[in-house]
């Protein structure tokens, strides 16, 4: 009798998992919504709903429509991008290193575009055109180095980590030291290094917009590869992945969204670590569902986040990245404390 | 005549002192092999083998009379399995979800598990005794209840071959009964060809029909429990004194002290 009793409980306990996730991916769509709109919206100038509307849906030279259409639909637009390219190579990368400290910065991706932003920035500031291209170009050769130096019959998530640590530190120590030497000209790349969307509009939603496409696309075809490297490499194994080329393709599409993204807008930290673990608190770790919430939630997080700097301070255009982690801070905290759980 | 699992002459580790020395093993089918040996005998290093998570560095397995070398690692995946013993015991996912990644050698990249694969998913999970369970969480799980998630994850993959690393560990003593019933139940009632390392030495005579003792990575005793169960068998591959009793025909150590030095 017991188990005629129990049976509809349990089938039950699995469509409520089912409905909870649904609500969360709704209640993340909904929020990334109001995100954009109160970046139209909000700014030197408050310009209300209507307004904004019809900024977006009429071609009438207005002000609003200035303001709206040319200065903030498309610096929203490009803080949507990053946030979401950068939260999807961060679950990713959690996931496959089973490391809940790992985040794109992990596979040189900070600290590789960072280098070669900088150099442009300092030691060929005529050459500020190709800041983009170069930085993008650092980050991935970051982690093409990181992959090779971790490589012995295999890149095992320890070593991928142990070796990312040491060359971030050294990348770290020739940034530090290029801009210690040309300290008069820190002031111009400080912005940069926390990340920052100011004066970013559409050329840079351009630029960025094929990039995230791509790896967002990719990336969906690499969920069930990166629900099995999960396991662990030996249940992986066991269950017929070949977790070595598995890895390196999670790793090389992370490093594309996360390198796409910072040389756009600079180093953003914090987004691709916390965004992850928010979303996993939420709905789980099988990254059919973790993966979009994850993506929506960190496009939603940098559009608030870029809201509010470029609001609270006025007319101090403030850095996104220094804010993000000013409020995603505690907020995570206070997550991690209330341990919320489905 | 082909055994479905086969070794010849392992060889795992460093040229000056090899875990594995030349390990043969041939396994029929239906078996429920037992491998004991001390720490340090390599007895895991050649189940680690056998299941490809380790490469020899000389010497084959054979699955099935094929060279596992030149079988695709998902082909193989739909015949031979492992209860892993490194596994992450915080996971936080529902057992059948779990179960659910057992069908993956049977799915192309671009398949989901539903339809029949389903069906042999709730056949996994009722194997093992987990309908109940099904939609909670590992993490919520005592330690035998996420063993046999572990373990229903396995039999999603409908092997003929199961192999254990010492899938007793860190249980109590009625979890630890209750996995190698279900283990024994698997192998009778659905003709798994079960080898398993094991710790406990009397678990291994009751629940094997077959010993395989190692020691210095080679193969040091092979037979039945009641062959290898002799009081010089616990003299010198463990260096202790035993007496060994027989209950209902099943032989029952029981140590007496450490051997002499020497013996």
């Amino acid at each position: 009798m017991a188990t005629t009793v129990s049976r509809p409980l349990t089938a039950n306990s699995g469509v409520k998992a089912y409905a909870k996730n649904g609500a969360v991916l709704i209640g993340s769509i909904v929020l990334l919504l109001l995100a954009v709109l109160a970046g139209l919206m909000s700014g030197a100038i408050t310009i209300p709903v209507p307004e904004v509307w019809s900024a977006l849906t009429s071609t009438s030279e207005t002000e609003a429509r200035m303001i709206v259409w040319n200065l903030r639909l498309p610096r929203v637009l490009t803080g949507m991008l990053v946030g979401i390219n950068l939260s999807i190579a961060g679950a990713f990368l959690q996931g496959i290193f089973r490391n809940p400290l790992a985040d794109p910065g992990i596979i040189g991706v900070s600290s590789g575009g960072g280098l070669a932003a900088v150099i442009i920035m300092i030691l060929m500031p005529a050459q500020i055109g190709w800041l983009p291209l170069s930085a993008f170009a650092g980050a991935l050769a970051a982690t093409v180095v990181i992959y090779l130096l971790a490589w012995k019959g295999g890149a095992s998530p320890v070593r991928l980590i142990l070796a990312g640590v040491a060359v971030n530190a050294l990348l770290g120590a020739a940034m530090s030291g290029l801009l210690i030497l040309n300290s008069e000209k820190v002031q111009s790349v400080l912005p940069w290094l926390s990340g920052t969307l100011n004066g970013r509009g559409w050329p840079q939603w351009d630029t960025l917009l094929p990039y995230s496409i791509v790896g967002v696309i990719a990336s969906f075809f690499l969920i069930k590869q990166a629900n099995l490297l999960s396991l662990g490499d030996d249940t992986a194994i066991v269950l017929g992945v070949r977790v070595e080329s598995g890895r390196l393709l999670i790793i090389v599409v992370s490093a594309f969204l996360a390198g796409a993204a910072t040389s756009i807008v600079g180093m953003v930290g914090f987004v691709g670590l916390v965004v992850p673990h928010i979303s996993r608190l939420l709905v789980g770790n099988n990254y059919r569902i973790l993966l979009p919430v994850s993506a929506i939630l960190g496009g939603a997080l940098v559009v608030l986040a870029d809201t509010a700097a470029r609001t609270l301070f006025d007319p101090i255009e403030f850095p996104v990245g220094i804010l993000l982690a000013l409020l995603g801070a505690p907020f995570f905290l206070y997550l991690l404390r209330k341990g919320v759980r489905r | 005549m082909t055994h479905v699992l086969e070794t010849s002459e392992l060889i795992y580790g460093y040229d000056a002192n090899p875990v594995v020395q030349g390990f043969n093993l041939r396994v029929e089918k239906g078996e429920r092999i037992g491998i004991v040996g001390p720490n340090g005998s390599g007895k895991s290093t050649v189940l680690r083998m056998l299941a490809r998570l380790l490469v020899p560095r000389s010497g084959e397995v054979f699955l099935d009379g094929q060279n596992m070398a030149q079988i695709p690692t998902k082909a193989i995946a739909r015949r031979l399995t492992m209860l892993a013993q490194s596994r992450d015991a915080m996971l936080e996912m529902t057992v059948r979800d779990l179960v659910r990644r057992g069908r993956n050698p049977f799915l192309k990249w671009y398949e989901e598990c539903r339809g029949v694969h389903e069906i042999i998913v709730d056949w996994a999970i009722r194997v093992t005794g987990l309908a109940d369970l099904q939609h909670r969480s590992l993490a919520e799980l005592s330690g035998g209840e996420r063993q046999r998630a572990w373990l229903a994850m396995c039999m999603a993959q409908t092997p003929t071959i199961l192999l254990l690393d010492e899938p007793t560990t860190y249980l109590d003593i009625a979890h630890q009964l209750e996995l190698m019933e279900l283990v024994r139940k698997l192998n009778a009632e659905n003709g798994v060809t079960v080898v398993m390392v094991l710790h406990d030495l009397n678990q291994a005579a009751r629940y094997c029909s077959r010993i395989i003792a190692v020691k210095e990575g080679a193969v040091v005793r092979d037979g039945s429990p009641r062959e290898v169960f002799q009081p010089d068998f616990f003299r010198e591959v463990f260096g202790v004194e035993a007496e060994v009793w027989l209950d209902d025909g099943v032989p029952v150590f029981l140590p007496k002290g450490l051997a002499p030095a020497g013996a």
